[in-house]
C-alpha cells in the first residue's frame, strides 16, 4: 500500500511539473485575444525591444475597443461596417467593437466608469449620461471637438439637450429614437374619419378610438375583433416614456425645470394618465394589453388586430418589407404615421436614442474623438441609422430622409421632441416614476374594464413616489 | 473517609489550553486554513465592509468617495425599521409589502411542493406497470430550464387564448377571461408555476427516504392491527421527517432569503424590472432599490438586516428541529 501511495504521489508531482510547465509554452504559440490589445497598448516599447527591424516614422497603429449595444437586426455586422470605412479613412487606427446586452450593459458601463476595464468608447442610451458623467467616469469633448462636427446646432435640439451635462458634452448624440402614432388607413376610412381630424388632439383621438371600437371591426384573415388601440402596458421597458407623450401636452412635466422635485404628480400628469388610463377602462383596448410588452403590442398591429399604435422609425422599414410574411399584408398596405396628438399645453413626443462617450481611462482618446467624430458625419449617420432603423441625431443627417411621406412625420415629430432632465439622480427617478406608473397599471387592471380609475387614487400613487423622488434629488 | 479515598481514585481530566489544543491538531488547522483564508477574503471582509457602508451616505453623488463617504450611523436602520410601524415612504413601503410576499409565497411553495412532493413519491412507491416511465416523467419539469419554465407557464396564464383561461370557460367556471399576469392574481400565477418547477426535487427527496423504511415494520404494524392512516402516521412519517426538516430548511433559505423563482417570474411576465407589488420578493426589490435608486448605504443596511433575520431564522430552525436533523445525519 505505501508504494502504492509513493507511486501516485510521484504521478501526482510529475503531472503538477507538466502543467505548470504547460501555460507557458502555449502562451507564445497561440496567445489569447485579450493579450493583444496590451501589446498595442504599449507601442513606444516595440522599437525599443526590436530597434533595427520597426522603422520609427511608421508608428504602429493605434487601437481603440468599442462598446454597442443590440441595435438593428444584425448589430455586429452594422457597426462592422462604419468602422471598416472608418478604418480605411483612418490607417493608423484600429478599432474593435463588441455587442454588450441593454441588460448588461448599464453594470458594464457602471462598472468602467468607475476605473474597471472598460473600452475606449461606449455607446449611451440618453437617459444614462449624466449619471455616467457624475460618476466621473466619462471625458467631455473638448472645444475643438465639439466645433469639428458643427456644434450644438447640428444635431437635434433633445438629442443634444441629453448629451449635455454639468456644463459640458459629456457624450455625443448617435442616433435618435423619436416616437410617433401608427395607424391603419383604411380603418379610418371604414368610420369616415380623416388622419387629420383623427389625430389633431388628444379628444380628437379619443373620439376615433370610440368611432373604431363602436363599429366593431374584425379582421378578415382571422377573424378576429379589431381593437382601436393596443399600447404595452406594466411589464414593459417603455412605461414611462409611453406615459410621458401624454403627461407633456396636457402642460405637466416628469421634474421641474431644475431638476430638483418631481412634477409628475402634478395636476395636469394626473389629467393626463385619467385620460391615458381611461382608453383602457372605456373598451378601447384589447382587454389583455396591460399583459403585453412594446414587442408583442408592436405584434398585434403587425397582425392587423389594432388600429392605432405606438411606434418608432424602425417600422417605416418593416412596413416596406413585403413577402417576408411578418406584417399581415393588409397592414402594409395601408400603414400611416402621425405625431402623437396635440394637448392643451401642445405638441410633444419623446426622443430617446443613444449617445456615444469616451471613458476617461481611454489610452488614446484623440483616436476615439476621431472615431466619433467620423460616426457622426452625415455618410455614417445616414447609413447606421438607415441599418438599424432609427433617425440620425445630426440635422443634416435628418435632411436625407426628408421627402418620404412617413419618414417626414418623425421629422416633424423630433423637433418637437423631449427628454427627461439632464441630472445625475435620473437612473433612480425613472426607476420611481416606472414603479409608480406601473402600480397604476395594477390598479386599473385590479379595476377592470368598465371601471375607470379615478383621479385622486392616480395622485395617491404619483404622490408616493413624487415624495421618493424628492428626497432623493435633494 | 471512604468518600476521600474513592475521590482520589478518579482521575481528574484538565481541559488542555487553547494554545496545546491547536498544536494538537495542527494538522488539522494547516487543511483548513485555505478555506479559511478563502471565507476571509470572499465572506467575511466583504461582509464587514457591506456593513460599514451601512452606516455611510453613499449614493450616486458620493460614490466616488465610496467609504469615505459620510457617515451617518444607523440612520439607514431607523427608516427602515421604522417601517415596522408604519411609513408614508413607498420604498419602505415597498420593502415590507416584499417582505410579505416572500413570506406567503415561501408558505405556499412549501405546502405545495412538500405536500403535493410527498404524496407523488408514495404513489410512484408503489409498485405499478410503468412505474419506472412515471417516475421518470415527474422528474422532466427539474431538466426544464427555469427560464422556459417562464414561457410555458406564461401560455398557460395568457390572458387572450392561454390555456388556463380556455379550460376555465371551458368548464364553465368563468365566463370572461381572466387577467393573470398583472394584477393580483399574478401571485397565484407564479406560485402555481414555481411549486411544478420545484416538485421533482421534493419526490425525489421523498422518494429516497421511502426506499430505505423496512417493509417488516409495516407488516409487524400491520399485525399489531395498525390502520393505514397510523402505519403512515407511526412509521412513514417519522422516516421522512429528518428528510422533510431539511427540505423545508432547504426552501426557506432558497425561497424566502434567496432569489427563489426569479428566473421563472421574469420570463413568465416578460419584464426584469419591477416585478410590480403583488409579485416582488424581498431580494429582488432589496437590489432594485440599491443599485436602481442608486442607494447603496441603504441597500447595504437592508442587506445586513436580511442577514440577520436569515441567520435567526435558521438558527430558531436548527433548534427546533435538531434532533430530527441530527437522526438523518
Amino acid at each position: 500500500m505505501r508504494k502504492f501511495m509513493l507511486f501516485v504521489s510521484i504521478v501526482v508531482v510529475f503531472s503538477m511539473l507538466l502543467s505548470a510547465c504547460a501555460p507557458a509554452a502555449t502562451a507564445t504559440s497561440a496567445p489569447k485575444p485579450t493579450d493583444a490589445p496590451k501589446a498595442t497598448a504599449v507601442p513606444t516599447k516595440v522599437p525599443t525591444a526590436v530597434p533595427t527591424e520597426v522603422p520609427t516614422e511608421v508608428p504602429a497603429p493605434v487601437e481603440i475597443h468599442m462598446w454597442i449595444m443590440p441595435n438593428g437586426s444584425d448589430p455586429q455586422g452594422m457597426i462592422d461596417v462604419e468602422l471598416a470605412a472608418f478604418m480605411a479613412a483612418n490607417p493608423d487606427i484600429i478599432v474593435t467593437a463588441e455587442v454588450v446586452g441593454w441588460g448588461d450593459a448599464y453594470g458594464k458601463i457602471q462598472t468602467a466608469a468607475q476605473g474597471g476595464e472598460g473600452p475606449c468608447v461606449t455607446q449611451l442610451g440618453t437617459t444614462w449620461v449624466p449619471t455616467f458623467a457624475a460618476m466621473g467616469g466619462l471625458r467631455p469633448y473638448t472645444a475643438d471637438e465639439i466645433a469639428a462636427i458643427g456644434g450644438e446646432a447640428a444635431f437635434v435640439a433633445a438629442s443634444w439637450q441629453s448629451g449635455f451635462t454639468g456644463g459640458e458634452v459629456a457624450a455625443m448624440p448617435w442616433f435618435a429614437d423619436v416616437r410617433a402614432l401608427g395607424y391603419r388607413t383604411d380603418l379610418l376610412e371604414a368610420v369616415g374619419v380623416t388622419p387629420e381630424e383623427a389625430f389633431a388632439t388628444m379628444d380628437s383621438f379619443k373620439e376615433t378610438l370610440v368611432k373604431i371600437r363602436d363599429a366593431g371591426l374584425v379582421d378578415e384573415a382571422s377573424a378576429m375583433p379589431i381593437a382601436a388601440f393596443v399600447h404595452p402596458g406594466k411589464n414593459d421597458w417603455n412605461v414611462w416614456q409611453n406615459a410621458s407623450m401624454f403627461i407633456w401636452p396636457f402642460g405637466g412635466d416628469l421634474l421641474s425645470a431644475d431638476g430638483t422635485k418631481a412634477a409628475f404628480n402634478s395636476t395636469e400628469a394626473v389629467d393626463a394618465l385619467a385620460f391615458y388610463t381611461s382608453l383602457y377602462a372605456e373598451g378601447l383596448t384589447p382587454a389583455d394589453t396591460l399583459e403585453l410588452n412594446s414587442a408583442s403590442a408592436e405584434g398585434r398591429f403587425h397582425d392587423g388586430l389594432a388600429a392605432t399604435y405606438f411606434t418608432g422609425p424602425w417600422d417605416i422599414v418593416n412596413s416596406r418589407a413585403t413577402g417576408d410574411g411578418a406584417w399581415n399584408p393588409v397592414v402594409s398596405a395601408n400603414y400611416g404615421v402621425t405625431e402623437i396628438p396635440a394637448g392643451a399645453a401642445g405638441q410633444f413626443t419623446f426622443v430617446g436614442g443613444s449617445n456615444l462617450g469616451i471613458f476617461k481611462s481611454c489610452a488614446n482618446p484623440e483616436a476615439a474623438a476621431r472615431l466619433v467624430q467620423y460616426l457622426v458625419s452625415d455618410e455614417s449617420q445616414i447609413r447606421y441609422a438607415t441599418a438599424v432603423s432609427m433617425l440620425p441625431a445630426t440635422l443634416s443627417g435628418q435632411a436625407a430622409f426628408a421627402g418620404d411621406p412617413l419618414f417626414d412625420v418623425f421629422l416633424s415629430a423630433a423637433a418637437k421632441g423631449k427628454t427627461p432632465n439632464p441630472i445625475a439622480q435620473w437612473g433612480a427617478v425613472e426607476n420611481n416614476l416606472q414603479t409608480a406608473i406601473q402600480a397604476i397599471w395594477e390598479d386599473v387592471a385590479a379595476a377592470g374594464v368598465g371601471t375607470p380609475l379615478t383621479k385622486e387614487a392616480i395622485k395617491a400613487r404619483l404622490d408616493e413616489y413624487a415624495a421618493v423622488v424628492d428626497d432623493l434629488l435633494k | 473517609m471512604a468518600t476521600t479515598t474513592q475521590t482520589q481514585s478518579v482521575p481528574v481530566f484538565k481541559k488542555p489550553s487553547l494554545w496545546r489544543r491547536i498544536r494538537r491538531y495542527k494538522m488539522a488547522y494547516v487543511f483548513i486554513a485555505p478555506a479559511g483564508i478563502a471565507m476571509l477574503f470572499i465572506h467575511i471582509i466583504p461582509t464587514i465592509q457591506a456593513f460599514y457602508m451601512s452606516l455611510l451616505d453613499l449614493n450616486v453623488k458620493t460614490l466616488l468617495q465610496f467609504l469615505n463617504a459620510p457617515y451617518i450611523g444607523f440612520a439607514h436602520y431607523g427608516k427602515i425599521l421604522g417601517g415596522l410601524v408604519g411609513s408614508t415612504d413607498a420604498n419602505i413601503k415597498g420593502l415590507y409589502q416584499a417582505l410579505e410576499n416572500s413570506f406567503w409565497f415561501t408558505f405556499w411553495l412549501l405546502l405545495g411542493t412538500m405536500g403535493i412532493g410527498m404524496i407523488m413519491a408514495l404513489l410512484l412507491n408503489r409498485k405499478f406497470t410503468g412505474r419506472g416511465i412515471a417516475r421518470t416523467l415527474v422528474l422532466l419539469p427539474w431538466v426544464v430550464p427555469t427560464f422556459v419554465v417562464g414561457i410555458i407557464w406564461q401560455f398557460i396564464w395568457l390572458q387572450r387564448g392561454g390555456l388556463m383561461n380556455r379550460f376555465l370557460m371551458g368548464v364553465g367556471l368563468i365566463d370572461n377571461p381572466i387577467s393573470w399576469l398583472i394584477g393580483p392574481n399574478a401571485r397565484t400565477a407564479l406560485i402555481i408555476a414555481a411549486i411544478w418547477s420545484g416538485l421533482p426535487f421534493n419526490i425525489v427527496m421523498f422518494l429516497s427516504s421511502l426506499q430505505v423504511i423496512p417493509q417488516d415494520l409495516y407488516e409487524a404494524a400491520q399485525m399489531d392491527g395498525a390502520n393505514a392512516w397510523q402505519r403512515f402516521r407511526f412509521i412513514t412519517l417519522q422516516f421522512l421527517k429528518p428528510i422533510m426538516v431539511i427540505t423545508a430548511m432547504f426552501g426557506i433559505i432558497f425561497n424566502f432569503f434567496g432569489f427563489g423563482p426569479y428566473n421563472i417570474a421574469t420570463s413568465m411576465f416578460n419584464t426584469s424590472l419591477d416585478l410590480g407589488r403583488y409579485v416582488n420578493l424581498l431580494q429582488i426589490v432589496i437590489v432594485r432599490q440599491t443599485f436602481n435608486n442608486q442607494l447603496y448605504g441603504y441597500g447595504a443596511a437592508a442587506s445586513i438586516l436580511m442577514m440577520i433575520i436569515a441567520v435567526a431564522a435558521v438558527g430558531l430552525f436548527y433548534r427546533l428541529f435538531r434532533s430530527s436533523m441530527i437522526s438523518e445525519a
